[in-house]
C-alpha cells in the first residue's frame, strides 16, 4: 500500500471542508446547515492531527479536544436559539427568514 | 468521505444526521491510525455520543419532514455556485498544500497517549516544563458553563 | 537703539490693537483710547530714538539698522524674510507716522465722544492701531513682499475705518468704493512684482537692497536703461501707487472716503496711507531710474492730477472735500516731485503736507464737532471769535499750503516748482521741454490753491456766523436758570485740551518745520533732508548727474532764474489770496456764476458717472448675468448636487439588491472571500 502521507490527509481534509462549504450554501433547513458547520470543524480538527504527527508534537492533539469541548458548546446553544426560532417562527426554513433585509 | 458526500445531500434530515455520525466514526478510525488516539476516543464520546443526540432530539422534537423538492430553476444557481465556490476552495487549498510530505515518518511510542496530553496541560514535573494549556484549558470549562447556562435559559418558555 | 528693538515699533500699535478688540465693549472711550495713544506713543518714541540713531551716524555709504525677525517662505532658490530696515527713508517716514499718529490718536479720544459710538468706540481704536501696525510693515519691510503686505493692510484699515458708522449705508458704499479702488492698483503692484522677479531670473530676489544690486549689476537684465521690460516695470508700480496716493485714474475713492470720521480722514487720508505711493517710489528709485518715460509719466500724471482736483476744490461747500481735493492736488505735487528725480524734495513736501494738512483736517473737525457735525460751509462764518485755538492754528496750516514765505510749505513748493523749472527734460525721457510746462501746470495750480484755500479760510472764520443756532436757546419751557446756562449753546465754543493741544503741536510744526530741508541758498544750515537720505538715493541722483552732463546742462542747477521764479509764484498767490477775500470775506459773497465751468467744477468733472457707465455698469451685469446665473448656478451648483445625489442611487442600490437578509447569502460572500484569499496566497 502506498504511505500515507500529510499530503493526503490534508487533500481529505480540504475535501471535507468543501463538502461542508457546499452543505452551508445550499441547504434551506437550519439543521442540516448546522450540521455542515460540525463537518467544517471536523476537518479543520483532522488536519490538526495530521500536523500534530508531522511535528511530532501533541500540542495539535490538545488543541483538537479544546476545538471539540467548543463546538459542543456552540452546538448546544445554536440549539436552543433554533428551538426558540421554531417557536416563534413555525419555520426552519432559511428563506423565509429574511427580516434582516435592507 | 463518502458518508460527508452524504450529510450534505440527503433530502431526510434523520438520514443526514446518521451520515455524519458515520462521518465521525471514520474520522475516529482516522484518528487512531495517525497515532493520536487520545482524540480518537474524545472523538467518540463527545461527537459522536453528544452532539449528535443533541441534534437527534431537536430534529425529532422539531418533527421536521422531509424537505420539498428543490426545483431546479430557484436553486440551480445557488447549487451551482456553492459547488464552484468549494470546488475552487478545495483546488486552490490543495495546490497550496501540495509541497506537504508524501511520507510520514515514525513516531516516538509515546505520542498521542493520554500521558502526553496531561504534561502538555498541567506540566512535567521530571523535566521542569510548566503546563502550556493549563489558561486555555480553564477557559474552555469557563465556556463550557457559559453555554449550557445559555441553553437552558434560551430554552425555557418562561424566564 | 538696538537692531532687534525694531521689532518692537511695530508691534506695540498691533498689541494695541489686540487689546482693545479683547476689552471690545468693556472699554470706555477713554480707556480704549488711551490704549491705543499710548501704544502709538511708545512706538513714536522708538522711531525717534531710531532716528537719532541714524543721524548720529557718520558719512557713509550704507546707514541703517536692519532686523530679520524670521524666514517667511523660503522655496527653492527664493526666500523672503520678516525682515525690518530702518535707513533714513524710512526712519523719516516712521517718525511721521507714529508722530502724526499719537497726536490724531489723543485727537480722537475728545473727538468720539458722541454718545452714539459709545459700543463700538472701541473698534475705532483698535482699527487706528491696526493701520498704523500696516503702516509701519509698509515703511519698515525690508523687501516687497512684506511691504505689499502692509500695503493692503492699510488698504483694509482705511475700508474698515471709512465705514466706520456703517449703519448709516452710504458711508459703508464709500469704504467699499475706496478698496475696490485701491485693488485696481493694488493689482498692478502685484503685476509688477512678478514680472521684476521673473524678469531677474537666476538672481531673483524681492528684498530692495537684492534687487538693487542685481539691477545695478547686471541692468540687461530688464532690457537696460530705458528699456522694455523695467519701463514696463516702473508704470505699473506706478499704477499701484496711482491707486494708494489718488492719482489720475484712480483717485475717485478719496473724496468719498470723507465719509469717515475726521481723525481718520487727518491720519489715513492726509498724513500717511496716500504718501505710501510716493515712499515706494522713493523706495524704488534705483528702479526708476532705469525708466526715463516711466519717471515722465509719474511726472505728468501729477502734475495733471495736481490741476484738475484744484479745479474741482474751487467749487466745493462741504469743508472736508474741499480738504480732500486739496489733498489729492498736493499729491500730485509730491508725484510730480518724484518723478523728476526729486525724491528729497518729494519726501519734503511728504513730511511738511502731512504736518499743515492734519492740522487742517483736525481744524475742521475741530469745527465739525462744535457745530454738531455741520460740514457746509455756507453755514460756518466768523469762527474765529468763537474759537480761537483753532483759528489760530488753522490759520498757521493755511499759510504754509498756500506758500507764505518763511513756513514749511512755502520751503517744500517752491523746492518742487524750482526742480520742475529747472531740471533737463532728458530725466524723463523727453527731448522738448515738457519740464517748462509741468512748471507752468504746478505754477498755475499754485495760485488755484491759494484761492480755494482762501475761500474755505474767509467763509469759515471771517463775517458773521450763518450757522443755526441750538434749538435749546428757543425754548421759553426752561426756567431762568437753565434758559440762562442754554443760551451759551447757542453759539459754537472751542473744543477741549484733547482736541486743541494736537491743533497747537501741529501748529508749530508747519511753521518751522521747513527747517528740515532749507534751499541751498540759505546756506550752512541747508539741505538737511537731502543730506540724510543720500545713503538712499545718492546712486540714482549720480545717474541723473551724469545724464544732465550729457547734454551739457548743470544739474542741481542754481541761481538762475531761481528767485524770480520764487518772485511771481508769490505774487501770483497773492493775487489769488486779494481776490477771495474780494468774493468770500464778507459774509455770505460768493463768486460770479461761470455757468457750465461752475456747474462741471461742482460735479468733478462727471468723472465718477463716466466710470460707473463704463466700466461698473457692465461689469455687474457680466458678474450678474453670466457668472453667477451660468457658471454659479449651473455648473458648480450641478457638480455638487450631482455628486450627491448619485450617492444617494449608488447606496439605495446596494441595500436593495445585495442586503437581502438571508443568511446563506452573506454565507456565500464569505466563502467567495476566503477562496479569494487562500487562491492568492497559492498561487
Amino acid at each position: 500500500m502506498e504511505a500515507i502521507g500529510l499530503f493526503h490527509v490534508l487533500t481529505l481534509s480540504g475535501i471535507l471542508f468543501s463538502l461542508g462549504v457546499v452543505g452551508v450554501l445550499t441547504r434551506k433547513n437550519i439543521l442540516i446547515v448546522f450540521m455542515s458547520v460540525e463537518l467544517m470543524l471536523n476537518a479543520v480538527n483532522l488536519s490538526f492531527v495530521a500536523f500534530a504527527r508531522e511535528t511530532g508534537q501533541a500540542d495539535g492533539h490538545l488543541f483538537s479536544a479544546i476545538v471539540m469541548a467548543v463546538a459542543a458548546a456552540e452546538a448546544a446553544v445554536g440549539l436552543a436559539l433554533v428551538i426558540l426560532l421554531y417557536r416563534n417562527r413555525l419555520t426552519v426554513h432559511l428563506d423565509e427568514l429574511d427580516i434582516m433585509k435592507g | 468521505m463518502l458518508l460527508g458526500v452524504g450529510v450534505v445531500t440527503m433530502r431526510n434530515p434523520i438520514s443526514s444526521a446518521l451520515s455524519l455520525v458515520g462521518t465521525f466514526f471514520c474520522l475516529a478510525g482516522i484518528y487512531a491510525m495517525l497515532g493520536a488516539h487520545f482524540v480518537a476516543v474524545i472523538q467518540v464520546l463527545v461527537y459522536a455520543g453528544a452532539i449528535m443526540v443533541l441534534f437527534i432530539f431537536v430534529i425529532m422534537l422539531l418533527q421536521l419532514r422531509d424537505e420539498e423538492d428543490y426545483s431546479w430553476s430557484e436553486y440551480g444557481p445557488r447549487i451551482i455556485g456553492g459547488m464552484v465556490v468549494s470546488i475552487l476552495l478545495c483546488g486552490a487549498l490543495v495546490v497550496a498544500l501540495s509541497g506537504a510530505n508524501q511520507d510520514y515518518g515514525p513516531v516516538g511510542a509515546e505520542f498521542g497517549t493520554i500521558k502526553q496530553i496531561g504534561y502538555l496541560l498541567f506540566g512535567n514535573p521530571e523535566s521542569g516544563a510548566i503546563g502550556k494549556y493549563l489558561l486555555p484549558f480553564e477557559a474552555v470549562s469557563a465556556l463550557l458553563t457559559v453555554g449550557v447556562v445559555g441553553a437552558v435559559v434560551l430554552g425555557k418558555r418562561k424566564l | 537703539m538696538t537692531a532687534s528693538n525694531l521689532a518692537l515699533i511695530p508691534a506695540l500699535p498691533l498689541l494695541g490693537a489686540v487689546i482693545n478688540a479683547i476689552g471690545n465693549r468693556r472699554f470706555s472711550r477713554k480707556v480704549a483710547g488711551t490704549i491705543a495713544t499710548v501704544a502709538v506713543g511708545l512706538a513714536a518714541l522708538m522711531s525717534f530714538a531710531t532716528l537719532f540713531s541714524l543721524l548720529g551716524h557718520h558719512e557713509g555709504e550704507h546707514n541703517e539698522i536692519a532686523f530679520t525677525l524670521y524666514t517667511w517662505i523660503s522655496v527653492g532658490s527664493f526666500s523672503a524674510d520678516i525682515g525690518f530696515l530702518a535707513d533714513p527713508l524710512s526712519a523719516t517716514m516712521m517718525c511721521v507716522i507714529t508722530g502724526v499718529g499719537f497726536l490724531i490718536h489723543m485727537y480722537s479720544i475728545g473727538y468720539m465722544d458722541d454718545s452714539a459710538d459709545e459700543q463700538s468706540v472701541w473698534r475705532f481704536f483698535a482699527y487706528l492701531n491696526l493701520f498704523i501696525f500696516s503702516m509701519l510693515l509698509l515703511v519698515m519691510g525690508d523687501n516687497l513682499l512684506l511691504m505689499f503686505v502692509g500695503w493692503e493692510g492699510v488698504g483694509a484699515c482705511s475700508y474698515l475705518l471709512i465705514g466706520f458708522w456703517f449703519s448709516d449705508t452710504a458711508n459703508a458704499v464709500a469704504g467699499k468704493k475706496a478698496f475696490v479702488v485701491n485693488r485696481v492698483g493694488d493689482f498692478c503692484f502685484v503685476l509688477a512684482m512678478f514680472w521684476l522677479f521673473w524678469a531677474l531670473g537666476d538672481h531673483g530676489t524681492l528684498s530692495f537692497h537684492g534687487i538693487q544690486e542685481a539691477l545695478a549689476a547686471h541692468p540687461g537684465l530688464v532690457g537696460g536703461v530705458g528699456g522694455f521690460a523695467v519701463t514696463g516695470i516702473a508704470l505699473l508700480f506706478f499704477g499701484g501707487a496711482t491707486g494708494k496716493s489718488a492719482q489720475i485714474p484712480l483717485y475717485v475713492w478719496l473724496p468719498d472716503a470723507m465719509a469717515g470720521p475726521t481723525p481718520v480722514s487727518a491720519l489715513i487720508h492726509a498724513a500717511t496711507m496716500v504718501t505710501a505711493g510716493i515712499y515706494m517710489i522713493c523706495r524704488l528709485n534705483f528702479l526708476f531710474v532705469m525708466a526715463p518715460i516711466a519717471m515722465g509719466t509719474v511726472a505728468v500724471i501729477g502734475a495733471l492730477t495736481a490741476f484738475v482736483a484744484a479745479t474741482i476744490a474751487l467749487t466745493q461747500h462741504d469743508i472736508k472735500k474741499v480738504l480732500a481735493y486739496s489733498t489729492v492736488s498736493q499729491l500730485g505735487y509730491m508725484m510730480l516731485a518724484a518723478g523728476l528725480g526729486a525724491w528729497s524734495a518729494a519726501l519734503f513736501h511728504v513730511i511738511t503736507h502731512a504736518f499743515f494738512k492734519a492740522l487742517m483736517f483736525l481744524g475742521a473737525g475741530s469745527i465739525i464737532h462744535a457745530l454738531h457735525h455741520e460740514q457746509d460751509m455756507r453755514k460756518m462764518g466768523g469762527l474765529r471769535k468763537f474759537m480761537p485755538i483753532t483759528f489760530i492754528t488753522f490759520t498757521a496750516a493755511y499759510l504754509a499750503i498756500i506758500g507764505f514765505p518763511g513756513l514749511s510749505g512755502f520751503f517744500s513748493k517752491d523746492e518742487i516748482l524750482w526742480l520742475a523749472w529747472s531740471t533737463p527734460p532728458e530725466f524723463i525721457g523727453a527731448s522738448w521741454p515738457l519740464t517748462k510746462l509741468l512748471w507752468g501746470i504746478g505754477f498755475i495750480t499754485a495760485g488755484l490753491t491759494a484761492f480755494y484755500m482762501s475761500r474755505l479760510y474767509f467763509m469759515t472764520f471771517f463775517g458773521e456766523y450763518r450757522g443755526g443756532h441750538d434749538d435749546h436757546a428757543d425754548e421759553s419751557a426752561h426756567s431762568d436758570g437753565e434758559h440762562a446756562h442754554h443760551g451759551h449753546h447757542g453759539d459754537p465754543h472751542e473744543s477741549g485740551l484733547l482736541i486743541t493741544i494736537p491743533l497747537m503741536v501741529l501748529g508749530v510744526a508747519s511753521v518751522v518745520g521747513g527747517y528740515l530741508n532749507l534751499p541751498h541758498w540759505m546756506g550752512a544750515a541747508s539741505g538737511k533732508l537731502h543730506h540724510f537720505l543720500e545713503p538712499v538715493t545718492g546712486a540714482s541722483e549720480h545717474v541723473l548727474h551724469d545724464i544732465a552732463e550729457a547734454a551739457h546742462l548743470h544739474y542741481p542747477a542754481h541761481g538762475g532764474l531761481e528767485f524770480p521764479i520764487m518772485g511771481i509764484t508769490l505774487g501770483f498767490v497773492v493775487v489769488a489770496v486779494l481776490i477771495a477775500w474780494r468774493f468770500y470775506g464778507k459774509s455770505g459773497g460768493s463768486a460770479p456764476d461761470l455757468g457750465k465751468l461752475r456747474s462741471g467744477s461742482y460735479n468733478k468733472w462727471y468723472v465718477d458717472e463716466f466710470y460707473e457707465g463704463v466700466l461698473v455698469k457692465p461689469i455687474g451685469r457680466l458678474a450678474r448675468c453670466v457668472l453667477h446665473a451660468i457658471v454659479d448656478v449651473k455648473i458648480i451648483d450641478g457638480i455638487v448636487n450631482g455628486a450627491a445625489s448619485s450617492a444617494r442611487g449608488l447606496s439605495a442600490w446596494y441595500s436593495r439588491s445585495v442586503q437581502i437578509g438571508q443568511v446563506q447569502g452573506y454565507a456565500l460572500a464569505i466563502a467567495v472571500g476566503t477562496t479569494l484569499l487562500v487562491l492568492i496566497y497559492a498561487m
